[in-house]
């Protein structure tokens, strides 16, 4: 079966849902396709049922064991959420310090209609100007510190666009998807303020606000993709509160959270111009010389399909958008030669240099009423911050409120472990058992108290995604092969942003403080924090880029890429509202495409 | 028996993430059939007896097979007819089913009876009759471990998770167990014949072990009078790897099945009384209980996002 379309999209998330929204309206025949199912709301189905649970078994699931010859974790166990692939099925594989392959359930944001979008706490923060002229902010440089043979300044890119460029559809993203937060002590220029009203913040978190105020850093209400009031835009009411913990790796059963599905998506269906198709795994493209004619897929049974469009725009999120198109090139030699002319595809991977600090308190305090975060500030965003501390780009730093909200998620992230390590360290911990376990949730129930930074990675060519050499997925085809380290600027920015998180925490009133970075995680050549970026990087010159400036492939004039691959640099914040403002930004260049003369 | 209506795309999400692999093998093969919740808006708070029970079928020839259920939830094992979802090989029904029971069911295809083949649970009744099974939420009975192993596992759990009201406290002494109105042991049962079948071995061998070495070493068959603190010191053995009369040949390493059982344990305790532990939220009321402010609030409001009538949220529908 061939189905013909103006636009296929890939991918349904932070990069899709805009491309989709926007043409949709604009009365173009859109085809979404979603490898992941469709979870829905409780007011989508017809017996007032989520397929999302307020219930931590649903975040992260029962033990699977890891049955992959030629990984170094083979035989080890791994708990994914509902959302998230099994790894025995298909796994990211990156390659660690002692030079050995490992699965990881790391990079995968979610597979289901909505992306990461459906899980992540919402954090929802614009990019400074200053994030898209970091090239030429370093370009002069010698004061950076761990930067011996200036990587930096070698391999920062200015982004062919800039802030002003952006921020109308920054204002669109916001005003769509709907989010709410303060704009005031926020180091960006807004148009026009379309937040909503936060809510009461957690009591918890006074100890941060105090902690900023005494450091004078101004402070802000950290933006989150969660609605407090009706959203006409999307045709959402505000039933029920949502501040539950239920909030960072839950999908919202009451759609209160602005995913993508229930802002962009949902109120579309029903036009006849939009067909979304769940369950449906793009194994490749196919091209005749500059067009991709073909889009190749497995359907919900596994049964192979085919679509046309005259546009493409993959959206996968950042490794298994590189992926696919690697895949493609695999299976295409037409294909490998327009996307692999300038051997830049999956090169110049990038997360972001995150860590924190954290303390336990004397009092108590009940988590479970919260959302994802209360407070953040741009203080250490500043070109004065960057240069007194020889750091080439900034971060937000922002408090965390729901974390080990809930007794589970207490244990299973005692010791700070990441999706790989779940429950490691509270199982290892052979003290924690009879009256040693109420002594461990006396001290630290409702009782610890966190900060993250999110800062700019330096990228390097060498932090790259590739196929893996022999691991497959269950349908024979490679998987993503993750090959990254951490510059050592990186861990000079890291410490200096750890030590600002302590002093928030300390001058808050907070003791017994703990903080880092996540390059001392013994798996940190894994880590990425769910933010990827990069692989397919746009810019003004196709020798230097995989994409142009509106991320289209260079040599295929109707293939696009909206997810964070895109990105040169990462940011100094969450990536996804620049990844939803960007997708905006491509999508009316597409608009004006598909209206001007037959393509 | 009582229809439910579930849409393709409710079924297909399973499915698919599920059933269609290159090997034919079925990943989480534990989920089918899907026990979920039942939810009727003229009626929530008699839904919460319910669950909904949705059937999934392989069929290799969808065009023409006839696919029927049959169980001890119908009518005197009355066959129901399954629908075919759109142009997939996948046929289904679903069907209200009190919470907290058991059931035996298998399909027929074209007149011919075969047992679930997505569905790993099986079970003989007395007549030596093979039935595939599957169980609802909060279901209390004993699927999986022998009474003998239930009553060893207990003692364990209840080391572990020594979860203690305050009322119960000012009338117990420390020794007295309050495990039964956690009900981890149970949840360890469920979860050992549903989602982590590949640990039952672990349990099989080491609780064998454990029964043998606290016969032997309190010179009692019986396991409720063993105080706590003995208990916990076969436990403290174990956290060593060095434990007086284990079988090391049997499981080389009963540090590791402590650490299985401990995140068992926490789990059961702690996790949804769906699955079968924190029966009646007793281990969430536990926390409630034991953390106030100085007015007498709690500072742990499970309740208020907990769909009613567990907790208080109506919003919610669970």
């Amino acid at each position: 079966m061939i189905n013909e379309f103006d636009v296929i999209v890939i991918g349904s998330g932070a990069g899709g849902a805009p491309i989709v929204n926007e043409l949709v309206k604009r009365q173009r025949q859109v085809l979404l396709l979603e490898k992941g199912p469709l979870m829905r709301c409780q007011y989508q189905t017809p017996d007032q049922l989520s397929d999302f649970k307020r219930d931590e078994m649903f975040a992260t699931g029962p033990e699977h064991i890891l049955d992959l010859d030629g990984m170094k974790n083979n035989g080890a166990a791994y708990f994914t959420s509902h959302i998230e692939p099994d790894l025995n099925d298909e796994p990211h594989v990156y390659r660690d310090r002692d030079g050995q392959d490992y699965a990881t359930i790391e990079g995968y944001t979610a597979q289901v209609v909505g992306g990461g979008t459906q899980l992540y706490g919402g954090v929802s923060l614009r990019f400074t100007d200053r994030d898209f002229k970091l090239a030429s902010f370093n370009s002069e440089r010698n004061d950076l510190r761990a930067d011996p043979i200036n990587d930096v300044r070698r391999e920062a890119r200015d982004w062919p666009i800039s802030y002003t460029d952006l921020e109308p559809y920054y204002s669109k993203a916001e005003k769509l998807i709907g989010i709410n937060g303060t704009l005031d002590q926020q180091h960006k220029h807004f148009c026009s303020d379309t937040y909503q009203k936060p809510l009461d913040p957690n009591p918890i978190s006074l100890y941060v606000q105090l902690g900023m105020d005494a450091l004078g850093f101004g402070r802000y209400r950290t933006p989150l993709a969660v609605i407090t009031a009706d959203h006409p835009e999307s045709g959402r009411k505000v039933s029920g509160d949502p501040r539950t913990a239920y909030v960072n790796r839950y999908g919202d059963p009451l759609g209160l959270k602005s995913n993508t599905w229930v802002s962009l998506l949902a109120p579309l269906i029903g036009r006849e111009n939009f067909l979304i198709k769940p369950n449906s795994v793009v194994t490749h493209l196919e091209s005749s010389r500059h067009e991709v004619n073909k889009v190749h897929y497995l359907d919900e049974s596994g049964q192979c399909r085919v679509a046309k469009a005259k546009f493409v725009v993959v959206a996968c999120s950042a490794i298994e958008s590189v992926r696919l198109l690697m895949l493609s090139a695999m299976y295409d030699t037409n294909f490998s030669s327009q996307i692999n002319f300038n051997q830049l595809l999956g090169k110049y991977f990038l997360t972001h240099s995150f860590g924190g600090a954290d303390g336990l308190l004397p009092r108590r305090h009940d988590k479970s009423i919260s959302l994802d975060s209360d407070w953040a500030t741009d203080a250490c965003l500043t070109d004065d911050f960057l240069r007194h501390n020889g750091l080439w780009a900034g971060g937000v730093i922002y408090n965390n409120t729901s974390d080990s909200a809930l007794p589970i998620s207490l244990a299973r992230t005692h010791g700070h472990q990441d999706l790989d390590n779940i429950w490691k360290a509270f199982v290892q911990d052979e003290s924690i058992i009879g009256d040693e376990l109420i002594r461990f949730l006396d001290e630290e129930f409702g009782t610890r108290v966190s900060i993250t930074f999110m800062a700019n990675q330096v990228p390097i060519k060498s932090n790259r995604i590739e196929l893996h050499s022999s691991i497959t997925d269950k349908w024979k085809r490679p998987v993503a092969y993750v090959v990254k380290q951490w510059h050592s600027h990186d861990i000079a920015l890291m410490d200096t942003y750890a030590d600002v998180c302590a002093r928030i925490l300390y001058e808050g009133g907070v003791r017994d403080i703990g903080k880092g970075g996540v390059y001392q995680a013994p798996n940190a050549n894994a880590r990425m924090a769910n933010h990827i970026m990069g692989g397919a990087r746009f810019g003004l010159n196709e020798s230097d880029s995989v994409l142009d400036k509106y991320c289209r492939a260079w040599r295929f004039d109707n293939l696009y890429v909206t997810d964070g691959s895109f990105m040169p640099t990462s940011g100094s914040a969450n990536p996804t509202l620049t990844i939803q403002a960007n997708a905006f930004r491509v999508a009316e260049h597409l608009g004006d495409r598909l209206n001007g003369p037959s393509v | 028996m009582t229809s439910v209506l579930k849409d393709d795309i409710y079924i297909l999400n399973y499915c698919s993430k599920c059933i269609p692999r290159s090997s034919g093998k079925i990943s989480d093969a534990w989920r089918f059939p899907i026990v979920d919740t039942f939810f009727d808006p003229l009626d929530q708070s008699h839904s919460y007896n319910y669950d909904s029970v949705t059937f999934v079928y392989l069929s290799a020839c969808p065009d023409s097979d006839l696919i029927e259920i049959v169980g001890d939830f119908g009518n005197c094992f009355e066959p129901l007819r399954l629908r075919r979802i759109q142009e997939t090989p996948y046929f289904t029904t679903t069907l209200r089913v009190k919470r907290n029971s058991v059931h035996i069911y298998k399909y027929r295809t074209n007149g011919i009876f075969e047992l679930d083949a997505i569905n790993p649970q099986r079970i003989t009744d007395a007549n030596g009759v093979e039935w595939s099974r599957f169980f609802t939420t909060t279901c209390l009975r004993r699927l999986t471990l022998t009474r003998r192993e239930y009553e060893v596992l207990d003692a364990l759990v209840s080391y572990i998770c020594p979860f203690r009201t305050i009322e119960a406290q000012l009338v117990l002494s420390p020794s007295q167990r309050m495990y039964k109105s956690v009900g981890a042991t149970n949840y360890i049962d469920k979860v050992l014949t549903k989602e982590e079948r590949h640990r039952l071995s672990d349990y099989r061998t080491c609780l064998d072990l454990i029964d043998g070495i606290l016969t032997q070493r309190f010179k009692t068959y019986d396991i409720s009078i063993i105080p706590a603190v003995w208990i916990g010191q076969v436990l403290d053995d174990m956290a060593k790897n060095s434990v007086s009369g284990w079988d090391y040949n049997r499981y080389p390493a009963p540090e590791q099945f402590l650490r299985l059982l401990r995140r068992h344990a926490f789990s059961g305790a702690f996790s949804h009384p769906k699955y079968g532990g924190n029966i009646a939220a007793a281990a969430w009321s536990f926390l409630e209980e034991r953390y106030r402010d100085w007015n007498g609030k709690t500072l742990f409001d499970w309740r208020r996002s907990i769909e009613f009538p567990l907790g208080k949220d109506k919003d919610y529908h669970g």
